[in-house]
């Protein structure tokens, strides 16, 4: 037998290895009058503790692309890297929450047992899985839900515990899928800052998606924004604002509202291209 | 703060629902009385007064002794064996139709293949097999056993397979992204998912037992419930014959009332989620 080859240390940050790579991801969904092209081609990278958000209008491909880079779809094109292995499936160390949240929690589990799940069979002692649920549903502020069902809660709460539930795996990245769509103004801004700050914590790399320009430069060290389906990426945006932000000083610097400016034509020029371009049915 | 809110409106419609069942009882003690007076009048040996049949329910199913709880040796030699057929019957359709509705919801082939088979087999009055089970089984327990368990066998297997089949694909998809074991997912995603679904199947399936039960006793029989009320029939004694029909509706209502308190109790979730968005409120 070969000698064990021990593993060089993870690469972190600065090496070149990212964390994750997309790589000419396509997918197209198969259907009677034969395959529609949801994904085009989409290229990018997320390195070890970025915060990056992906852009796009209405239906151009967000969920498609983030269950294929999730592994819960398999991808038609190209290739999803994490950690330089390609990915074939759903993995521990990824965890993702769901544009539904109200409907990817599990209404006949306390909010307790909903976030346990994920860490249920894994060889971890009871009361490590026990101080972990409760350590993550501090994180988010519902320490006094535990015991409560998810129908009993809020929808901002209910997105608590959905964050709560990935956060219970220490996952090294957290895929979020437009979030806080559903939730009111109030609620999302002081969700968005529960976010950052639990990032800052942990120190997850973030994918977040969404089709909030505001919300996308606010969060981000980086905006990937997407064209109109099917998509490609646009642009590749780095955020320079300072860390960390405030929903009121932030978003009145002059960089946040150039960022945001610059995005906001970029899809709106995505969308005039393709409308001109675009086949007429 | 949402709990108390539930508690209360809990709290308010039972109160209700005694209410109302007060109201029913009030309307139940009218007709009886009308019976009763009718029945004078009438003079009809068919349809003896109420008074007569409740002496001869008394007589028949409650002069026993207090260690035997007051059932009679009747109730013994008639009611046990029929009860013992009826659990026997719902008990091995509830085992087969469950299990079965499961593998083939779980496994699509299987599914489209049994799907022509299962709707074939409900669309068979079950009481048209009578003769059949009788030719095969002779006039033995085994016979009202089999009648029993095919008639119950489809509801609980059709609702069974919709329940599995209709879990919400936000729910599998998040349970795949925590890649639970098999065993796991069974027991907290998929059963509790369709058990709805199940209940429902259950609880059709008692009412078409508890028929099943006295119509394959009226037929065939050497005991029983069915069997007692032929033979009160030939031997022209009504109050016994209608005693043992109320004897019957009680059991109706036994059983309907048990269902009601396990859905108050496993299904408590899925009564307070129903009613999407309009929560809180
Ligand atoms: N299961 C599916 N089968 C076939 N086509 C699909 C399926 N899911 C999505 N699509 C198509 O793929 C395209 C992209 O859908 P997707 O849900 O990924 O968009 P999205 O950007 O997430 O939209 P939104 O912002 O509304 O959430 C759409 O045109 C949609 O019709
Ligand atoms: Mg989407």
């Amino acid at each position: 037998m070969n000698p064990v080859t021990i593993q060089p240390h993870q690469p972190g940050p600065g090496t070149d290895t990212p964390m994750l790579a997309v790589q000419e991801l396509g997918k197209s969904y198969p259907s009677r009058k034969g395959d529609v092209l949801a994904v085009r081609s989409i290229d990018f990278a997320v390195h070890a503790g970025q915060f990056v958000s992906v852009v796009g209008p209405s239906g151009c491909g967000k969920t498609t692309l983030m269950m294929c880079i999730a592994g819960l779809l398999p991808i038609t094109t190209g290739n999803v890297m994490f950690r330089g292995e390609r990915m074939s499936g759903p993995r521990d160390g990824v965890a993702v929450v769901f544009q539904d949240y109200s409907r990817s929690l599990f209404p006949w589990l306390t909010v307790e047992k909903n976030v346990a799940l994920p860490l249920r069979d894994r060889g971890l002692p009871r009361t490590e899985i026990r101080d972990r649920v409760r350590e993550s549903l501090e994180m988010v502020g519902l320490a006094h839900a535990a015991a409560l069902h998810p129908w009993q809660l809020s929808g901002g709460m209910q997105q608590r515990v959905a964050i709560a539930r990935g956060l219970a795996v220490r996952p090294e990245m957290l895929i979020m899928d437009e979030p806080f769509a559903s939730v009111d103004a109030q609620t999302r801004a002081s969700l968005e800052d529960l976010l950052l700050k639990v990032w800052a914590e942990t120190g997850t790399t973030v994918l977040f998606v969404t089709h909030d320009i505001d919300e996308a430069v606010y969060l981000s060290d980086r905006v990937v924004v997407l064209s109109q389906g099917p998509s490609v990426v646009v642009e590749d945006l780095p955020v320079e604002l300072d860390r960390p932000r405030d929903q009121i000083a932030t978003k009145q610097t002059a960089l946040f509202g150039e960022l945001r400016e610059n995005v906001y034509s970029l899809v709106m020029a995505s969308q005039r291209r393709t409308s001109l371009s675009g086949d007429p049915h | 703060m949402s709990d108390h809110g539930a508690k209360r409106s809990s709290l308010a419609a039972s109160a209700q629902a005694m209410g109302r069942g007060v109201q029913s009882l009030w309307l139940l003690a009218a007709l009886l009385v009308v019976w009763e007076i009718a029945a004078r009048l009438a003079g009809s040996l068919f349809v003896p007064p109420v008074s007569q049949i409740f002496v001869a329910f008394v007589d028949t199913w409650l002069s026993g002794s207090p260690s035997s709880l007051f059932l009679s040796d009747q109730f013994r030699v008639d009611v046990l064996p029929s009860l013992a057929r009826l659990g026997l019957g719902y008990g091995a359709a509830a085992a087969i139709g469950i299990s079965a509705g499961i593998l083939i919801g779980v496994w699509r082939p299987a599914g489209a293949f049994f799907n022509p088979l299962i709707r074939l087999g409900m669309s068979v009055p079950v009481t048209a097999l009578l003769p059949i089970a009788i030719v095969l089984f002779g006039i033995t327990s085994g016979m009202n056993v089999f009648l029993i368990a095919l008639g119950c066998l489809w509801p609980i297997l059709i609702n069974t397979y919709d329940g599995v089949r209709g879990l919400d694909r936000t729910v599998v998809t998040a349970a795949r992204s925590m890649r639970l074991t098999r065993r796991r997912y069974f027991l907290q995603v998929l059963l509790p998912g369709a058990s709805p679904a199940i209940f429902v199947g259950m609880r059709i399936s008692i009412g078409i037992a508890l028929v099943l039960m006295v119509i394959s006793e009226l037929y065939a029989a050497t005991a029983g419930l069915g069997f007692y009320i032929v033979s009160q029939q030939r031997l022209f004694r009504f109050p016994e014959l209608w005693a043992a029909i109320v004897l019957l509706a009680l059991l109706g209502i036994l059983f309907n009332a048990i269902f009601a308190v396990v859905e108050r109790v496993l299904l408590r979730w899925h009564r307070n989620v129903r009613p999407e968005g309009a929560e809180g409120h």
